[in-house]
């Protein structure tokens, strides 16, 4: 079908609150969603960036839920926070996340962190391998919280990187090694658990020759949404990973 | 993914809070130049009339403030994907594009200064103006051209106040008006509107009318490729435009 044709066709509206320094969000998201075309893609920025974050436990509630405010003009049947933080800030913010951004977008809402909890239940998996950019106490805090939720961290290649753009910028040869070294350890999955990380590129490759799930926390919310907004996606398996035939 | 991310030119897209069209078309314009990234941010847009609150909604403050969060992700260049300045005078996006590059280090276009380059280039004078306004603003839009030098000889618009439901015009209305407007044989025709999807039917239409047709997200499109050094000529199947204008 002609993108023209394709365009012609949106019935559902997809919202996502994008962090402000991301790179890989948009990009993730326009590439998958050529696969189904009854989807129109919008997006609005939430102030994320830099090496420190100044609301470590929290969400910047003012600037998230303004982003979903302007997200609600635009009428979407859903709208998603495509990042990772519900990691850091563990799942009782995370559910205030949602609650707030429903709120404030007059419609339902979900994150990464829900997308990938019930991703892991679909997949029965418990034992996990962690493939980040992140420094090891940030890492350590994200394992506490997963293990919190009833996962066990079995392998962890987080490769160490301050700045949030910089993420962004590592080869996906680097990713792909690191996924390699973490699938070693034989976990029931993968988790590349940064949306500034462009793990979703290596995922259908590092599954097809370790025969483990890789669930990247770009792609995998918008596995649940398309699920959420009546849309079977199964057909961004092929590039983007099992799971989405599941 | 051949090409290293790190080289990829960023765009970054200013996007009316309620508009619905300009991101899914600017990622069909972009689908198959993997290596122009587009990114969004979005401010509140909801209405637009001569009310002093509409007016308000294009202050300068509020467009930078979406434009540093585009700025977070180090885009190449910022585009005002809009046509406000249609009726606030074209200076006001001459100042908009001076506060957003004094406040980011960016490059910057618009929808509407692209317009003007776009039909002096091409020596149009005599235009053809379709959009889906007011009365009150259609008019500020004709004298504004008018005092660039462009001569609106024929124009249709359907004096609704949006943002919204501009979005709701099908391709075969807007394609009636264009070809109303095509009756009076203007040197050129500007679908003026971010939010009409205006860009799908231009292909065909100006195979059948003759004139070329310059949609608003088209031709913010070509700004943005412009800025970023990327040659327009790489979309195809959005019309002239992009063949014809370098």
């Amino acid at each position: 079908m002609s993108q023209k044709a394709a365009f012609a066709m949106h019935k559902h509206f997809l919202g996502t609150v994008t962090p402000s320094g991301n790179t890989v969000v948009e990009r993730a998201t326009l590439a998958l969603l050529r696969d189904f075309p009854s989807v129109s893609p919008h997006f609005s920025r939430s102030p994320v960036f830099g090496a420190t974050d100044p609301y470590p436990d929290a969400y910047d509630w003012t600037n998230m839920l303004r982003a979903a405010e302007l997200l609600g003009h635009a009428r979407p049947g859903l709208v998603v926070w495509n990042g990772s933080k519900g990691g850091s800030v563990g799942i009782a913010v995370e559910r205030e996340l949602r609650t707030r951004l429903e709120e404030a977008a007059k419609c339902p809402a979900t994150t990464s962190l829900f997308a990938a909890i019930e991703a892991l239940g679909l997949l029965g998996a418990s034992r996990l391998a962690f493939v980040t950019p992140y420094g090891d106490a940030y890492q350590a805090k994200v394992e506490k919280n997963f293990a919190e939720l009833g996962f066990t961290t079995v392998a962890r290649e987080n490769s160490r990187m301050a700045d949030n753009l910089s993420y962004a910028s590592v080869p996906l040869d680097e990713i792909y090694v690191q996924a390699r070294k973490a699938a070693a350890a034989k976990p029931d999955a993968i988790l590349g658990w940064c949306t500034n990380y462009p793990s979703a590129w290596v995922a259908a490759e590092i599954e097809a020759e370790t025969g483990i799930p890789f669930l990247d926390a770009t792609t995998i919310v918008l596995w649940q949404a398309l699920k959420m907004l009546g849309v079977d996606p199964a057909a961004a398996a092929r590039d983007w990973g099992r799971i989405f035939a599941l | 993914m051949t090409i290293d991310p790190s080289q990829h030119k960023r765009i970054g897209m200013l996007t009316p809070s309620s508009n619905t069209v300009l991101e899914p078309v600017t990622a069909a314009m972009l689908a198959h130049l993997p290596d122009v990234n587009a990114h969004f941010g979005r401010f509140r847009v909801t209405q637009i009339s001569l009310d002093a609150t509409a007016l308000a909604q294009f202050d300068v403050q509020p467009i930078v403030d979406a434009a540093l969060l585009l700025a977070d992700a180090k885009v190449d260049a910022i585009v005002w994907n809009g046509t406000s300045s249609g009726w606030l005078g074209f200076a006001a996006d001459r100042h908009l594009c001076a506060a957003i590059e004094a406040a980011t280090g960016a490059k910057t276009g618009t929808s509407v200064l692209a317009l003007a380059e776009i039909l002096r280039s091409t020596k149009a004078t005599r235009i053809g103006l379709v959009s889906p306004y007011l009365d009150e603003i259609q008019e500020k839009i004709v004298a504004n051209f008018a005092s660039e030098g462009f001569d609106c000889i024929a124009e249709r618009h359907l004096r609704d106040r949006g943002n919204f439901s501009f979005s709701q015009y099908s391709e075969a209305t807007i394609a009636d008006l264009v070809r109303e407007v095509a009756k009076e044989k203007p040197d050129a025709i500007a679908v003026f509107c971010t939010n009409m999807r205006g860009g799908p039917v231009v292909e065909s239409l100006e195979a059948e009318i003759g004139i070329p047709i310059y949609d608003s997200v088209a031709t913010a499109v070509w700004a943005g490729l412009r800025a970023v050094g990327t040659s327009p000529a790489r979309v195809q199947g959005w019309g002239r435009l992009f063949r014809e204008v370098a």
